[in-house]
């Protein structure tokens, strides 16, 4: 959905913190940008995909001039050429990456372990352009973190993942000729994602360590034991969400077809095969069932927890965004677009958004009217556009 | 008359302070007037917002600084006198009849390339693709069949020949080359009685089919096998393995792009069924050119006909007579469609 990195969408102080609240205000319709999103999907597809560059100026303006803090919207720089430039050379690094993949898995083994190596110098380059387009008052964000603080942030939990992908490989090479290899390898991939949420906690302290608005440095103050805590939490409620579903489920069964049958029908499923078949689509979609359900409640909590302890200057964020009212909207936003075939998806952003940001105050300490700016930059697109591409969400 | 004028706070981009302004178009040259200094923009040196109803109008200086307008109405009125316009897409969005149009526009040329042009990109490049890539596909699907699901051919080694010198003849015969397509023989365990054309040039003969083939009676000997092997080698000689290859994969990259926000399984249903749409045009080619092989090469489509009756067809041709929706979910057109085709073609 509608990302708005850079911009500080959570805020509201904490308790005692001081300082006058100010509220972000969105002012998007869902109508007006369905209008806009429509002929920027009609230009992107009949100009073979070239607009699209444009088509995404268009729909950050939109967003950023419709999210308000003390009467000034937000504002978005990019130039579209740099934007476009970006894309093709991330889009030609996926073709060859696909083409290597078919012809020679082995090279295409070694370009993702290089796009993995290559992955923290992507997000330095993706939050720079990203901070630097991004404009509050005039003032433009900044972002000052260095590519070897991505690398010293984000290394160790990448070559854990790396260490995920050798797993896989190596379980597709052995193909479960020796068990007890197979078996430490999954573990140790099983394991590797326990540093998850290291990963992410470390991504966020880079980011927010380091961005500014003008000459006003944000800091964060969350610590690696309240990711922890917000993902092993999300994690009971979807283990509890699958057994539960599990267990209505076979109570379903049971009512239809009696006890007796349900057992019989379990018992004598012909070959195994359509009874493990069965049962991998019943686990795919109790698990796809708690990844819905859980999602609103992860995203909710990470967003308090990240803008809570984030400050810029003097200034601190309140976000205050409720699991309930998430969920109703990611929820309802989902049912709708796939009824509408993919219609409704502005209208959804746009809620979305709206509800996201307007959850976010800001507690003013001083003045808003005497930021002072700092040095521009150009930055290429390239970063922004890769981690687009890969769907890397490094915003909100 | 004197130009119209509009207001707004400025901000130079060193500081957040507001200035305000009011400002005017000389011509297409922005005047914009401070308590104490007064800035002027050629055109090509300011950029103006697109008019939204309720987004900031800023309008964006070259060389740093900008003007937060208060009325986006009032800065497009003066623009106008200007004599400047707004952008093609800013007019178009600002008008829902002209959304809806966009709208109609845009699901016409989903369907068009969808339709023809994603075929004809699809035929056109499928031939270009390297032999060395096809020949790599091919043997990879070989290798893939070859683990588990078929074992070597028990079928005797001078029958396989015969089967082949069949094969060519009435390739011969019906003009397609000295050398056109090599069999491989396997008995399928999982496959039962079937035939692919495979990447490359080769195409896979299961035992279970010739047997099934030698069953249905006809004048000439292997007629109903010589059908099905014409109608694997349609595919082979279009490209079909490929282009369908070329088409799916475009139409996966496609639909992600345009579906994938929602959810993997919204752009994995239309690959799906735009997948099944294009193979079952597929099969009707590959019909066309089985008839027209077995008629240059006097042999009768008939035998194939009752083949095809026996064997049912292929995947979920177990219903004669479906409903119509059920078209969608099969790979090959339905029977009383294909008899029809073959007879027309085989004439």
């Amino acid at each position: 959905m509608e990302r708005l990195p850079g911009v500080p969408s959570g805020g509201g102080a904490p308790p005692g913190a001081g300082g006058r609240l100010r509220p972000i205000v969105f002012t998007g319709s869902g109508g007006e940008y369905f209008r806009i999103w429509i002929v920027n999907l009609l230009l992107s597809i009949l100009s073979l995909g070239i607009y699209s560059a444009w088509a995404k100026v268009r729909r950050q303006r939109y967003f950023h001039r419709n999210t308000r803090l003390a009467g000034s919207a937000f504002d978005y720089h990019a130039r579209p050429a740099a934007i476009l430039l970006g894309r093709i050379v991330a889009a030609a690094g996926l073709v060859v990456f696909v083409v290597a993949a078919e012809l020679q898995p082995l090279a295409a083994v070694g370009l993702l372990a290089a796009w993995l190596i290559g992955l923290p110098w992507i997000v330095h380059r993706a939050l720079r352009f990203r901070h630097a387009n991004t404009s509050w008052r005039g003032i433009r964000f900044g972002f000052l973190g260095t590519v070897g603080q991505a690398y010293r942030a984000l290394m160790l939990p990448v070559l854990a993942w790396m260490l995920v992908a050798g797993c896989a490989v190596g379980l597709a090479l052995w193909q479960g000729s020796d068990a007890v290899l197979g078996l430490v390898l999954l573990a140790a991939g099983v394991g590797s994602y326990a540093l998850l949420p290291l990963l992410h906690y470390r991504l966020r302290r880079y980011h927010h360590d380091n961005a500014c608005l003008g000459m006003l440095p944000a800091r964060s103050s969350a610590g690696a034991g309240m990711f922890y805590g917000v993902y092993l939490r999300s994690l009971v409620l979807a283990v509890a969400l699958v057994l539960g579903f599990i267990v209505l489920l076979a109570a379903g069964l049971v009512a239809v077809a009696g006890i007796s049958n349900a057992i019989e029908v379990a018992a004598t499923a012909p070959g195994g095969a359509p009874a493990v078949a069965g049962l991998g689509m019943v686990a795919g979609a109790a698990g796809w069932f708690a990844w819905m359900m859980v999602r609103p409640y992860f995203l909710a909590r990470m967003q308090n927890l990240v803008w809570n302890r984030t400050r810029i200057g003097p200034h601190r964020f309140v976000s205050r965004v409720k699991v309930r009212r998430l969920w109703a909207i990611r929820m309802s936003n989902f049912v709708l677009v796939l009824a509408t075939l993919g219609l409704f998806l502005p209208f959804a952003s746009v809620r979305l958004a709206r509800y996201r940001l307007q959850s976010v105050q800001v507690a003013v300490l001083g003045d808003l009217d005497r930021i002072e700016g700092g040095e521009r930059e150009r930055i290429a697109a390239f970063g922004e556009e890769a981690a687009d591409l890969f769907d890397l969400d490094i915003g909100i | 008359m004197s130009p119209s004028v509009f207001f707004g706070r400025y901000f130079d981009g060193r500081i957040s302070t507001p200035v305000p302004v009011a400002m005017r178009f000389e011509g297409d040259v922005l005047v914009v007037v401070a308590p104490d200094f007064e800035r002027r923009a050629a055109r090509g040196h300011y950029r103006l917002p697109e008019r939204t109803e309720q987004g900031q109008p800023i309008i964006h200086l070259r060389g740093g600084g900008q003007v937060e307008a208060d009325d986006v109405g009032a800065l497009w009125r003066a623009a106008r006198e200007g004599g400047l316009r707004e952008s093609f897409a800013s007019l178009m969005s600002q008008r829902w009849s002209l959304a809806l149009l966009a709208l109609a526009l845009t699901i016409a040329t989903l369907y068009a390339g969808y339709r023809w042009v994603l075929p004809w990109a699809a035929t056109l490049a499928a031939p270009l693709v390297p032999a060395m890539i096809e020949r790599s596909l091919g043997q990879e699907a070989i290798d893939w069949i070859d683990d588990g699901l078929a074992a070597p051919s028990r079928l005797p080694q001078a029958r396989r020949d015969e089967i082949q010198a069949r094969f060519s003849r009435m390739l011969e015969r019906a003009g397609e080359g000295p050398a056109p397509g090599t069999l491989l023989f396997r008995s399928g365990v999982d496959i039962g009685p079937n035939a692919f054309a495979l990447p490359g040039g080769v195409i896979l003969v299961t035992d279970e089919l010739v047997e099934a083939a030698a069953e249905v009676p006809s004048d000439m000997p292997d007629e109903a096998l010589l059908g099905v092997l014409a109608h694997e080698y349609g595919h082979m000689r279009g490209h079909h393995l490929m282009r369908r290859l070329l088409k799916v994969s475009v139409l996966a990259v496609a639909t992600s792009a345009l579906w994938g926000d929602v959810g993997t399984l919204a752009a994995i249903v239309p690959t799906i069924l735009g997948g099944l749409d294009y193979t079952r045009d597929l099969e009707r080619d590959a019909d066309r050119e089985a008839a027209r092989i077995l008629s240059a090469a006097s042999l009768s489509v008939e035998p194939l006909i009752t083949l095809f009756g026996m064997l049912g067809e292929d995947v979920g041709a177990g219903v004669p007579q479906g409903p119509d929706w059920r078209r969608y979910l099969r790979t090959h057109p339905m029977t009383g469609e294909r008899i029809e085709l073959l007879r027309e073609g085989g004439r």
